[in-house]
């Protein structure tokens, strides 16, 4: 097995011990608690008060924006890792290149922030 | 490596077929999520870190939560395919539309001749992808950051005019 495969093989461990962890406490209620199910205990709880109405309401598509912004600044943290990585071979240079980088994606930012686009209303 | 992979494989194909069977959206979405992840592990055995780790950051992070928000602001689409079975009806022409796209792709990708790989491989592929990125592909980089901020403006512009139209009629 080369270390390629064993740094997979520890993370694919880690894993399993995270989905173990997490599933047990949940497995051992599930098989440990009473059952006694009544209409007012499997209503939802909502801060106490008696929820009113369809959890599947329509959201404004306003925040469709949020998740677009998010998608954009998540494709730039792909464009600047492999560069951060390489930034000691690459010099000075490089790194004004990934500030200009930055830069421009900020410009968008603060136009947007500028536009009032970003308030949550 | 060989077990994972097909593992790995019965896992993804599972995820989709879940994925374009169901009749609940948001349960399609999941399903659709579980499939990313697949295609990430799957490239992970592959050997193609780099693109496993795009493949997590963009479609199991990004396109994802876009999915689950175009679900959320659309009217109803939880109840859209509520009533009845909990799988699609029409699934035949579904079927047969699988089949041809995983025929023509099929045919496609045999007549494909793969180069062989570089050898020795080298070490630290991202620390290469960014060094080539910086360097001699540094116009393209940037041209990329001109793209995004005009994804980004595009966009808000599309829903500032929306919304003001929204406002006009209220």
């Amino acid at each position: 097995m080369s270390t390629y495969e064993h740094g997979y093989l520890i993370v694919g461990c880690l894993m399993l011990v995270a989905l173990v962890v997490a599933s047990t406490p949940l497995l051992l209620a599930a098989c440990l608690r009473p059952r006694k199910p009544s209409a007012i205990k499997q209503a939802t709880y909502e801060c106490g008060i008696e929820s009113k109405g369809d959890s599947w309401i329509q959201f404004k598509a306003q925040y469709y924006l949020y998740a677009l912004a998010f998608v954009i600044f998540d494709l730039e943290t792909i464009f600047l890792i492999p560069c951060a990585v390489a930034l000691n071979q690459v010099g000075f240079f490089a790194f004004l290149e990934m500030t200009v980088f930055v830069g421009v994606l900020l410009l968008g930012l603060v136009w947007e922030w500028s536009k009032g686009v970003l308030e949550w209303r | 490596m060989r077990t994972a992979f097909i593992l790995i494989t019965f896992w993804t194909l599972a995820s989709g077929l879940l994925a374009i069977s169901r009749r609940n959206m948001i349960h399609c979405a999941l399903a659709l999520i579980s499939f990313f992840a697949g295609i990430a592990a799957l490239l992970f055995t592959l050997s193609a870190d780099f693109l496993g780790a795009v493949q997590l950051l963009i479609y199991v992070g990004a396109i994802s939560v876009l999915i689950l928000f175009a679900l959320l602001v659309t009217h109803d689409a939880s109840r859209l395919g509520d009533r009845g079975a909990p799988f699609s009806r029409g699934k035949w022409s579904g079927w047969m539309l699988s089949a041809l796209v995983f025929v023509v792709l099929g045919f496609g990708l045999h007549r494909v001749a793969v180069p062989p790989p570089p050898d020795p491989a080298p070490a630290l592929p991202v620390a290469e992808i960014g060094r080539l990125l910086v360097t001699r592909h540094a116009v393209p980089f940037l041209a990329m950051a001109l793209l995004l901020t005009a994804a980004l403006v595009g966009s808000a512009l599309v829903a500032i005019e929306e919304s003001s139209e929204h406002a006009r009629k209220e």
